[in-house]
């Protein structure tokens, strides 16, 4: 596994020791300290490669983390990275300053091994799915000569290499072999492409997978913060599976997925393609005495979820008994 | 001041924190007679923010590593003093409870010392 290229910014030296120290413990070797965020914007400026992620404390003199971290998310290249911010619990109400100037993450001093290894976890999960966007791209250059009758609208189909896209029925199966407990914390959510047919007639087989793909990747990054694996059931649905608790705001979900959506809108005009209307389904979760046909149902009824929508009778949360 | 004893380590002290802890051991004789003079500052009536916004400052610091080095007394009273400080700067009023904050400080001042 590639080693993450990271830098950390904090001006206490005893501290920057500490942090490389305990993420060498973790296997993280790469690592690049520097006391101050003029020194951090030097480092960035004149370093050949890019980063793959921040550690940026918040509470440093002249330009806090917080700024640091709105200058990074400025540079283009840097949009999309992962930016951590390092507090103390005294200054925890900056968090919301950090994270409206893009960080991606926090994690609170002292350092707590365990703490510290999860959210590099997810910065890892962040780089990886990023790699695997930009993979998808030469993949699909590589697929101009697929036959267009492998892809029917109506079929299931796996359009984007990433460790979270799986096969439908993979999806299904993996619902059966959960015992009644670990099936109780899951739930399903259904995302309709509700124009998806129109897009199947307009484009080629690579197009509509390119257009899948594409808004598999917005979800997924909306979903960032909780463990899921998705699957394209075909028709233009996508279903998701995620804890039971991930979901709490499907409206804000859906929201955020047509924004995320809306910022391709000149994209898929040039390519005469109608932007995606997404509709998202209510999470559907099993009880913890559902029955066997009831699982295999799971995925189709938050499937039918999300081709109903939201708007009518509204429940945060559905339980299929 | 028993400053022959500065490079004791913790016991259990992990091999890749060794010398973070030197860091901190060295940088704590600096960090006490820095507090002791805004301390005096406050005493003598100075303009009280600019002083305790420095101690709070270094009680950050001091929060941020002391812990992970083996000192979670040390850690946890420089936390309180950082949160009390900041609480009262934010108010407004950096002096409303100097009166239970300073003994705090002394304490803290107290304990590092042990540390040289």
């Amino acid at each position: 596994m590639k080693d993450l290229r990271i830098l950390a910014v904090d001006d206490d030296r005893a501290f920057q020791m500490v942090l490389q120290g305990t993420l060498a413990q973790l296997g993280y070797n790469d690592v690049t300290s520097v006391p101050s965020a003029a020194a951090a914007l030097k480092v960035i400026r004149n370093s050949p490669q890019l980063f793959d992620g921040f550690l940026l404390d918040i509470e440093m003199p002249e330009v806090d983390g917080v700024e640091l971290c709105r200058r990074i998310r400025g540079m283009s290249v840097y949009r999309k990275t992962p930016i951590i911010m390092v507090t103390s619990l005294a200054d925890k109400h900056f968090v919301d300053s950090a994270f409206a100037a893009g960080a991606t993450d926090y994690f609170t001093k002292p350092l707590d091994e365990i703490e510290l290894r999860a959210r590099l976890q997810v910065m890892r999960q962040l780089v990886d799915e990023r790699q695997r966007a930009l993979d998808l791209l030469d993949e699909l250059k590589s697929w101009s000569d697929l036959p267009k009758s492998k892809v029917k609208f109506d079929a299931p189909l796996s359009v984007i290499s990433a460790n979270w896209m799986v096969e439908y029925l993979a999806m299904q199966n993996h619902l059966l072999t959960l015992n009644r407990l670990q099936l109780f914390g899951h739930a399903a959510i259904g995302f309709t492409v509700t124009n998806a047919s129109d897009a199947f007639r307009l484009t080629d087989h690579v197009g509509y997978i390119d257009y899948l793909a594409n808004i598999a990747t917005v979800v997924a990054e909306t979903l960032k913060t909780s463990p899921f694996s998705m699957a394209h059931a075909g028709q233009g649905d996508f279903v998701v599976l995620t804890n039971r608790t991930a979901v709490s705001d499907p409206k804000g979900l859906q929201e955020e997925v047509r924004a995320g959506i809306a910022s391709y809108h000149k994209l898929y005009s040039s390519l005469g393609l109608p932007t995606p209307v997404i509709q998202v389904g209510r999470p559907v979760s099993a009880s913890i005495f559902s029955q066997r046909a009831e699982i295999s149902s799971l995925l189709d009824r938050a499937r039918m979820s999300s081709q109903i929508g939201l708007e009518e009778g509204f429940s945060p949360q559905k339980q299929w008994n | 001041m028993n400053r022959n004893a500065a490079t004791k380590m913790p016991d259990g002290l992990p091999e890749v924190l060794k010398a973070a802890h030197q860091v901190f051991i060295t940088l704590t004789t600096d960090r006490i007679l820095r507090i002791e003079a805004l301390t005096q500052a406050v005493h003598k009536g100075q303009e009280p923010a600019p002083a305790l916004t420095e101690i709070a400052q270094i009680a950050h610091k001091i929060a941020g590593v002391a812990g992970t080095l083996g000192y979670p007394e040390i850690g946890d009273s420089a936390r309180s003093i950082e949160q009390k400080l900041k609480s009262d700067l934010a108010a407004g009023a950096p002096l409303r409870n100097w009166d239970s904050i300073a003994p705090e400080i002394e304490d803290l001042l107290d304990a590092l010392e042990e540390l040289l």
